[in-house]
């Protein structure tokens, strides 16, 4: 099935202008694609299926309105957003497996938490210290500066003989990302991406 | 229809943005994109996860639970000293391997010492050597003023014989000569004219047997200094590893 593309941008610049209605196009276009992504992560038996379906599409709607802005392409937006959900499930289910399913009734699953919200206190910290030992000296010595904040983000700015202190949080961020990259591989990425046909 | 693991990595929904949270901690951002990077956030568990590692991490540095831990060293430091004792400890193992498969290996203990000591003697195979059923090749020193030479090779009961001749120091056992595997045979050399040697003195006796026990006996009978260098090479690979380890 393909996409109406401009159906569905037509319907999101209406939706983010309060036409209600308009959501309903947009969830019916790209139900297909989303119910698609989900069913190919998770088992035909899986309870959870239809809701991640149900949940994805209604936070795309939250998200045009919070945000006021259409995505550059809304169906990988929301097939990621549902894989995304997928994985979370999955890694939810994956730390408490052990744990008795009484103790987890009312509390189940949460997809929509933070990937960091599954993990335990010790074990973020512990990966922290891991993650931060890994890094080069210099992005260990500038998250170091940045956080204890004994230095001013200015006073950092000249010593990198920077013109702009955007600069050093661009770097940061750069830094940061070898951080989540590490987080990922370690923790929620032990698997690589794998595709069999049915 | 595709199925896919889900224990892969958290991907951002919409790159074009996710790349951009970053500005987020600038303390002049204007309100519209601070308000568009938020939602985005709020959507993405990959920015999602990014942002909270960043709070969590500078959290737990202030708050002194996760110790400032020293700067990991240059890569000129421990892991240079890693990689060369590595990149040392490969290039010894290489060429003890090299030595043992191309150098001929030490005769065995006993008369071949001295057998044909200074008049001439097989070089290859040396005395005992295990080498491949079927063909294989002589080699001795050279006689001075002989014209020719003859090689006779026998098995221990007398029931093979081979005689070749030639006019340099090697030659060369054809495969349909008939060299049984797992045997024991000896090679008689003889020159001409036939005072030049005296008779059955220059010989060699070796043995056939398959690739792998060619192998072994080479690893086994390994010039020692060959056994040194492997042994080398090991102690820095171990070293490299514990080295890479701390």
């Amino acid at each position: 099935m393909t996409l109406d593309r401009d159906n569905l941008k037509h319907d999101i610049a209406a939706y983010v202008s309060g036409d209600d209605a308009a959501g309903r196009g947009v969830c019916a276009t790209l139900d297909a694609a989303v119910r698609q992504a989900v069913y190919g992560f998770l088992p035909p038996d899986d309870p959870d299926r239809d809701d991640i379906v149900q949940d994805t599409l209604l936070t795309l709607l939250q998200y045009l309105r919070a945000s006021e802005v259409c995505p550059d392409n809304p169906e990988a937006f929301a097939v990621t957003s549902a894989r995304n959900r997928c994985r979370n499930l999955y890694h939810w289910r994956k730390l408490r497996q052990n744990v008795d399913i009484d103790e987890m009734a009312g509390r189940l699953p949460c997809p929509d938490a933070s990937p960091l919200d599954l993990l335990d206190d010790r074990e973020t910290r512990d990966l922290l210290v891991e993650a931060l030992a890994s890094l080069d000296p210099e992005c260990h010595k500038l998250l170091l500066d940045v956080y204890l904040e004994e230095k001013t983000i200015e006073s950092m700015r000249r010593e990198a003989g920077l013109t702009s202190v955007q600069g050093i949080y661009h770097r940061k961020n750069i830094c940061l990302k070898k951080i989540t990259k590490f987080f990922n591989r370690r923790r929620f990425g032990g698997r690589t991406t794998r595709r069999t046909r049915r | 229809m595709t199925t896919e693991h889900p224990g892969t990595a958290f991907e951002c929904v919409d790159p074009s943005v996710g790349d951009e949270i970053w500005r987020l901690d600038l303390p002049a951002i204007d309100a519209a994109s601070r308000h568009v990077l938020e939602a985005h956030v709020s959507v993405c568990h990959a920015c999602r996860l990014h942002r909270d590692l960043d709070t969590r991490t500078g959290r737990l540095v202030r708050d002194g639970e996760l110790e400032p831990v020293a700067a990991p060293p240059a890569a000129t430091g421990t892991s240079g000293v890693a990689r060369a004792a590595g990149v040392a400890a490969a290039l010894a193992i290489a060429a003890s391997m090299v030595g043992v498969l191309f150098l001929p290996p030490r005769p065995s203990e006993g008369v071949m010492t001295v057998r044909g000591e200074g008049e001439a003697r097989f070089t290859r195979p040396v005395e005992g050597e295990v080498v491949t059923a079927g063909a294989c090749r002589l080699s001795w020193t050279e006689v001075p003023g002989a014209s020719s030479y003859e090689v006779r090779v026998t098995d221990r009961e007398g029931a093979f014989a081979w005689t070749g001749t030639t006019d340099r120091n090697r030659i060369d056992v054809p495969a349909d000569a008939g060299l049984a595997g797992d045997a024991d045979y000896k090679a008689v050399l003889s020159a001409r004219p036939l005072d030049l040697l005296p008779p059955g003195r220059t010989s060699v006796a070796f043995r056939t047997g398959t690739s792998a026990a060619v192998a072994a006996h080479r690893l086994r009978r390994a010039q020692p200094w060959l056994h040194g260098l492997g042994l080398a090479g090991l102690c820095l690979g171990v070293f490299a590893l514990v080295r890479r380890r701390d």
